[in-house]
């Protein structure tokens, strides 16, 4: 049950889904802007897909109630209507009112994401499409100069007077104010007898009472400050001194294309953004962290240096002072690194907010009631991870809906409530982020996954299975319980792939499950890909990395419990057989006899002993990536550089237990 | 040194220049433009279950360089242990890998014995 602030928190994520979409929005649409200074006209496909964005953008925005988003992207839309329908053609003042209508759009969204006024000169540009909508002037030939009007006034405008704007700049008539100020008890007539004395050919387009400016001394509430806006062919005679009264100003208005009357500091936001953020290409954070692993790697070979000559001369004062400099560059340095590696990481919110419309898509197809709640949208999480984790979560959704949810005739039937509920929870944990996804539909069946798993050869027949081992099997390669390929069940990948995958992301995956009440998928995944705590041990004359968050335990191995069983090693631990496992196959030598540790390392459930002479510490590493012809090998996550120049793999564990090297998870 | 390129597309064969270098005894060259830098061999961290003309990985420059035995992909007779080798370090789709060579002779606008990165590389994949 939603309360107040539920319903609050809701709004804001929605707001804030929907200007990061906006801004994506925008983004694209400046980057495909198809009549920029070329003016070489829009291609069809590109038109399309703006029309597109700009569809879906006024959507958005009049969702969350941005009418003003809302009204700009109806004009950008209809100008792109009409250039697809091929009713405008990208000449003329098209192009022009496109890009200006696309910043207005811009400005729009800025204005509704801080607060400020309207985007100035909307009204003019209004018109403007209005009118070449219309096939009135600008439809064709040079594009109207339009006067750059202060703010106060476009945004009085009405649009008869805007649309007189337009007519008389298309006319080539020159603007002029006329600022004036009368006082309190005489203002009525004395502005009548103004506007009364304006004749053709001058055009009187408006009068707008002015707001007083900020330490105006005559904002003492004993003058009335009018605007009056004329328009007259260049050269006429504008409207004498005596009417126009004491301390009155003419200002002749400046004309020209593009977006009147913006200030400097609206252009500076504009170029500034409207998140605080700043869009940065991967490559080049990966450049920065390139050069930082550079130094520090420069730095331990100066240390090495310096070892040397300490070992000639150990008295040195020079040596003892460059050592304590060397540690404090490589405190730096490591801060700097994480650093860099911090700039990587991204809130879930944008995930977040595509996976509730995604559950809404799919609800509606399904014919289900679906309500989508999000929480913890602010865990932040590596780019990376969060990008190869769209595949998962989005097949973990699609079976909460399409297999969990029960429609909403059936839920009545049992007593539930109409619409079903999914719920995305995320927490940072340490070094990790759990991420949970509990829908409150069927849940797992044990009995009907126990039929699936017997017809597929996977269990004997009859076998009873608990919720553990039902919920266990699930993950089983093309396992799938689903009678039939339905729209919703998926793309032929089961909960193996979705396991896989985040697997690959070194996160693991479980699932919990009440029959008839609901399922819970719980992931716990890496902040970082790229940083982790880890253990480094030794095997022989090797070292490997062991990230300690898949850790359960280092033991101290007792020989005698040591003993073979089916041709393998394992180890008599108070808890059950561990499976023990040396790291021959990487070059360090084979346990026969082991002695030393064995570093338990895995799930609860499933756990493996990994056979190790020396426990050399804990750090935190950068995992790098290993190529491509390298990156299948079943229990390397990858390789890090200890600051002596050498590579030092780093086990993954799960990989390991999967069946060692040649293994590669047996199907 | 030559910066890290883009990924290269494949090289037309008439486009030069050329790094020559020798291993095994035999003269060949590699096309410039996919080649970041040569170094000094140093001996590399071995991977279980690869391709034998793997020779390892090695760090350099905060990445994880793929060795890649020139000898053992053409099918030559292994480098003796100690000798000087070089390790021409090129980038192909968005990696970089190490090609061991014997030692690296010059830059040449022609060659008799031209090899292509993809091909070499293609060797371990």
């Amino acid at each position: 049950m939603a309360d107040n602030s539920g319903d609050r928190l809701e709004r804001e994520r929605l707001e804030r889904d929907c200007f990061a979409e906006a801004e994506e929005i925008l983004d694209r649409l400046i980057a495909e802007r198809p009549v920029g200074a070329g003016r070489t006209g829009a291609e069809v496909g590109s038109v399309a897909r703006m029309f597109r964005d700009v569809h879906s953008l006024k959507g958005l925005a009049a969702s969350v109630g941005h009418a003003e988003v809302a009204r700009v992207a109806h004009g950008v839309e209809e100008l792109l209507a009409g250039l697809r329908q091929g009713r405008l053609r990208p000449e003329g003042a098209v192009p022009d009112l496109l890009d200006e209508g696309i910043d207005l759009l811009g400005a729009a969204v800025r204005q509704a994401r801080l607060g400020g006024n309207l985007p100035e000169g909307l009204g003019t540009w209004e018109g403007r499409v209005r009118l070449v909508m219309a096939g009135g002037p600008g439809t064709d030939g040079e594009s109207v100069g339009l006067p750059h009007l202060p703010a106060f006034i476009t945004d009085c405008l009405s649009q008869a007077e805007e649309d007189l704007v337009v007519r008389e700049a298309a006319a080539g008539r020159e603007f002029t104010l006329l600022r004036v100020a009368f006082p309190v008890e005489t203002f009525d007539p004395r502005i009548r007898a103004l506007t009364e004395g304006i004749a053709s050919p001058v055009t009187l387009i408006a009068t707008v009472p002015e707001p007083p400016a900020a330490g105006d001394l005559e904002a003492d509430g004993t003058r009335v400050r009018f605007c009056l806006v004329l328009a007259a062919p260049p050269g006429a005679s504008l409207p004498s001194p005596e009417i126009a009264g004491e301390g009155h100003r003419f200002e002749s208005v400046a004309a020209g294309r593009g977006v009147p009357g913006r200030r400097a500091e609206e252009e500076a936001q504009e170029v500034r953004g409207v998140s605080e953020s700043l869009r940065v290409p991967v490559q080049r954070l990966d450049e920065v962290t390139e050069r930082v692993g550079e130094l520090s790697l420069a730095l331990a070979g100066l240390r090495r240096a310096a070892a040397e000559v300490h070992g000639a001369c150990p008295e040195s004062r020079v040596l003892r002072e460059f050592e304590r400099l060397a540690r404090t560059l490589s405190t730096h340095l490591a801060a700097l690194q994480r650093s860099t590696i911090n700039t990587r990481l991204m809130p879930l919110d944008q995930v977040l907010g595509r996976l509730s419309r995604l559950v809404a898509r799919t609800a509606r197809d399904a014919d289900r009631e679906v309500e989508f709640v999000g929480l913890g949208g602010e865990t932040e999480i590596d780019k990376r991870v969060m990008d190869e984790l769209a595949g998962p979560l989005v097949h973990l959704l699609r079976n909460a809906v399409g297999h969990g949810i029960e429609p909403p005739s059936e839920r009545e039937r049992l007593g539930k409530r109409r619409s079903g509920r999914i719920e995305v929870r995320a927490r940072a944990l340490g070094g990790q982020v759990s991420l949970e996804i509990e829908d409150d539909g069927r849940g797992v069946w044990p009995p009907q996954v126990a039929e699936a798993a017997a017809r597929r050869g996977l269990i004997a027949p009859g076998t009873s299975l608990t919720m553990e081992e039902a919920c266990l099997l699930l993950f089983v390669p093309g396992f799938s319980t689903a009678g039939s390929v339905s729209p919703l069940s998926g793309r032929g990948v089961g909960l193996d792939a979705v396991r896989r995958a985040i697997r690959q992301l070194r996160g693991s995956i479980t699932l919990r499950s009440r029959q008839g009440e609901g399922t819970t998928a719980v992931l716990t995944l890496p902040i970082s890909l790229a940083l982790l705590q880890a253990l480094i041990v030794r095997a022989g004359d090797r070292r490997f990395a062991i990230p300690l968050t898949s850790i359960r335990e280092n033991l101290r191995i007792d020989p005698v419990r040591v003993r073979r069983q089916d041709g393998r090693l394992v180890y008599d631990h108070p808890r059950g057989v561990l499976p023990l496992r040396d790291l021959a196959e990487f070059g360090a030598p084979a346990g026969t006899n082991p002695t030393g540790f064995a570093v338990v390392a895995g799930h609860p459930e499933r756990c493996v002993g990994v056979l190790v002479e020396e426990c050399l510490g804990q750090q935190e590493i950068v995992l790098r990536p290993l190529g491509r012809a390298l990156s299948e090998i079943a229990g390397v996550a990858g390789a890090t550089e200890l600051g002596d120049a050498t590579a030092v793999l780093v086990l993954d564990p799960e990989g390991l237990m999967a069946g060692g090297c040649h293994g590669r998870l047996a199907a | 040194m030559v910066g890290l390129p883009p990924d290269p597309a494949p090289t037309p064969a008439a486009g030069g220049p050329w790094l020559a270098f020798v291993a095994g005894g035999q003269e060949y060259a590699l096309p410039i433009d996919a080649l970041v830098e040569v170094i000094r061999y140093r001996t590399p961290t071995m991977v279980p279950g690869v391709s034998p003309a793997v020779e390892g990985i090695l760090p350099h420059r905060g990445r994880m360089v793929t060795l890649v035995d020139l000898r053992r992909s053409l099918g030559l007779t292994p480098r003796s242990p100690g000798s000087g080798a070089r390790v021409i370090v090129a980038a192909s789709g968005g990696e970089w890998h190490g090609v061991v060579v014997d030692e690296v002779v010059r830059v040449v606008g022609r060659h008799d014995r031209i090899l292509d990165l993809e091909t070499v590389l293609g060797a371990i994949r």
